[in-house]
């Protein structure tokens, strides 16, 4: 699944296979009941949507998903990636503009700590 | 940590007057959360009316600027992209909640909708207040009562915020949400409120509060933090106590001989230890300190030292390279570039002075141009400096340009078979960009270049962790760590690697063995696992 020239790519990696294990995802699924339309922007302008489905799949797929997501979220290829690092929260971002969101805007603290269970391990230079 | 004490400290509290004025109206909260709209005599018992603030004239501005809505917010409240361990504390908060059974966060849930019932019944709650002609903002020292009421009414700052960037100006809207969406999302939010009732009502709300609270005075720490870069090292190296390296008579040149007759990591480093203890402006021994630490998954203590080194060379090459990828490493993609500008200046500075002006370009780009003309300088053979191509590695890394990535380390191994670290750093580009089995290749041969890199051990366990072999990694990552007990000391060393740690917990949990996890929890002595795992 990786696209070149998004270092958001490489995290969505990880999070594919952590919920390719069964409980990993049977977890993520009862905890969060929602599905996130992530659409990233990269410094080169490309733009780049990856569903997220923690409702009944529990997947990550690129493009958009089959149903309306609960959430939409807009934001540059950096903004993700602190926001996986734990470098920014959702609230932070949401503040400073480097976060848009549609639909549910519960769901936008929800991602943190999706991305903190969902993420990682990664490999060090 | 030292992050931790550096957010805590005075530059936080004591003169950042925004986060003064917010703590002053934080203990609201616990008003608005039992008594909701009507009962502001209850205010008593908050903080306003039994503290007299002391506002000062820039807190007063500040203040004015706050509820005029004028400004552009994000530029005060500017995100840099440096390290937020608080963010951790958010993430975790967040989760412990989630534990709890419900599927929502019913606090924010019912704070927001209280807010939305109150926004209805007070809709120009500001305009009210900055009308007023009692509420010269100079005399705020008193804090006059329709303030406070309005405040206590409203002090939902959050949604303040949106609300009124949508409602006012109309031209910048964060949320695609208008007063009738808005509505509708409430009620939503409502009914899941009302299930949870009990779970807010049991909440600690001044907890809450903090968040929001951390949040502002972060952000402006963070702005602070962005303009003095020095601010951001991770404080003192921590020693292991009780050294025998300290009595040796030349530590430094003990530490190099270990390394050649390929010691162990942790013995080595305890050699360089003892090194800088005795000179520490001995730059180089701080270099080969990090360098040990790095390969030894050691990353803060990595970090720590090299950024030690720098301060002793500027123009330590070998440290600012080791530095840049750390920093890649922990995701401080800005600092990385800079390190890598710092080391083209040093040792390519006519490449740099002959560059063109870059001056709207991002660091990134600019330092990336610099590299490749470098590159071009000496393009083959035997005048192609690898290190180049390292740092061009990194930068395209950076940027998630994966395959450049990789032919830029495969074409630094070309005239640097042995370098293990090479090998080391092409698997972990194969490897976060997805191709854990080129990956493994990659790692094995470092591995066997240097059977004692535990980074590369640790690289290995990560990768069998993502292709599903989870008994395996655990076996990986257990014979990493067992590499940094020194002698048969099986106490706790000062720096440990709590990536080897906390990836070992997730092959367990992988494993679905809660046993192994409880075992890990009381006890970080790997030996204890030996009856099961082979290492």
């Amino acid at each position: 699944m990786a696209i070149e020239g998004f270092k958001s790519s490489a995290i969505f990696d990880e999070i594919q296979t952590n919920v390719s294990n069964e409980k990993t995802r049977e977890d993520a699924i009862k905890k969060v009941k929602a599905t996130f339309e992530l659409k990233i922007k990269n410094p080169e302008g490309k733009e780049q949507i990856w569903t997220l489905d923690l409702k009944k799949e529990g997947t990550i797929k690129t493009g958009k998903g089959s149903a309306k997501p609960d959430i939409i979220m807009d934001m540059d290829d950096d903004t993700f990636v602190q926001l996986a690092s734990g470098k920014l929260n959702g609230q932070k971002a949401f503040m400073s503009g480097k976060l848009k969101i549609k639909g549910n805007m519960m769901l936008a603290t929800k991602l943190d700590g999706v991305l903190k269970s969902l993420t990682g391990p990664k490999a060090k230079l | 940590m030292a992050f931790q004490s550096m957010l805590n400290g005075t530059e936080c509290s004591g003169s950042n007057p925004l986060t003064g004025i917010l703590k002053q109206f934080s203990d609201d909260r616990s008003i608005q959360k039992d008594s909701f709209i009507q009962d502001v005599e209850r205010a008593g018992s908050s903080s306003f009316r039994t503290t007299k603030p002391h506002i000062d004239l820039e807190d007063q501005k500040l203040l004015s600027e706050f509820f005029d809505q004028q400004q552009d917010p994000s530029i005060i409240y500017k995100v840099p992209e440096f390290v937020d361990p608080r963010a951790q504390d958010w993430a975790l908060e967040f989760q412990n909640a989630r534990d709890v059974p419900q599927t929502w966060d019913p606090l924010d849930e019912a704070e927001m909708e209280q807010a939305f019932n109150r926004m209805n019944l007070h809709a120009n709650w500001n305009a009210e207040f900055l009308q007023n002609p009692e509420l010269n903002v100079s005399q705020l020292n008193e804090i006059p009562p329709e303030f406070e009421a309005a405040f206590q009414k409203n002090f939902d700052w959050a949604n303040e915020f949106v609300l009124n960037r949508d409602k006012g100006k109309g031209k910048e809207k964060i949320v695609e949400l208008d007063s009738t969406t808005w509505e509708e999302q409430f009620a939503a939010a409502q009914q899941d409120a009302e299930r949870s009732q009990d779970f807010i009502d049991s909440q600690d709300d001044k907890n809450l509060f903090k968040q929001f609270d951390d949040i502002w005075s972060q952000i402006q720490d963070d702005s602070i933090d962005f303009e003095n870069f020095k601010l951001r090292d991770l404080g003192d190296y921590q020693f292991e106590p009780d050294n025998p390296y300290l009595l040796h008579d030349d530590p430094f040149q003990e530490g190099l001989r270990l390394t050649e007759m390929g010691g162990s990591l942790s013995e080595i480093a305890l050699a360089f230890e003892a090194a800088v203890s005795k000179d520490s402006r001995n730059s180089d021994a701080w270099m080969f300190l990090g360098n040990t630490q790095a390969q030894n998954e050691k990353e803060e203590a990595a970090i720590r030292a090299l950024q030690k080194a720098v301060e002793m060379n500027g123009n330590n090459l070998t440290a600012l390279m080791s530095l840049a990828v750390s920093y890649t490493n922990e995701s401080y993609d800005q600092q990385a570039y800079l390190m890598l500008e710092r080391w083209i200046t040093a040792k390519y500075p006519d490449v740099v002075t002959r560059a063109a002006p870059m001056n709207n370009r991002d660091t990134h780009s600019r330092v990336t141009e610099l590299f490749i003309q470098a590159a071009r300088e000496a393009p083959e053979g035997h005048n192609m400096d690898p290190d180049v191509q390292v740092g061009l590695g990194v930068l395209f890394y950076g940027s998630g340009n994966f395959e450049k990535a990789v032919d830029c380390f495969v074409s630094a191994l070309n005239t640097r078979k042995d370098d293990y670290l090479l090998w080391n750093r092409l698997g972990a580009t194969l490897a976060n960009s997805g191709k854990s089995e080129d990956a493994i290749e990659a790692y094995h041969k470092a591995l066997d270049l240097k059977p004692t890199f535990v980074r590369a051990r640790y690289n290995l366990g990560v990768s069998c962790l993502n292709i599903g072999c989870y008994s395996e990694a655990a076996e990986h990552l257990l014979g990493a760590l067992s590499m940094h007990q020194i002698g048969s000391d099986n106490g706790e060393t000062k720096n440990v690697s709590n990536s080897l740690r906390d990836t070992l917990m997730r092959a367990f949990k992988m494993m679905e063995r809660d046993d192994l996890c409880e075992k890990l929890k009381t006890n970080i002595n790997v030996n204890q696992f030996r009856d099961e795992f082979d290492f």
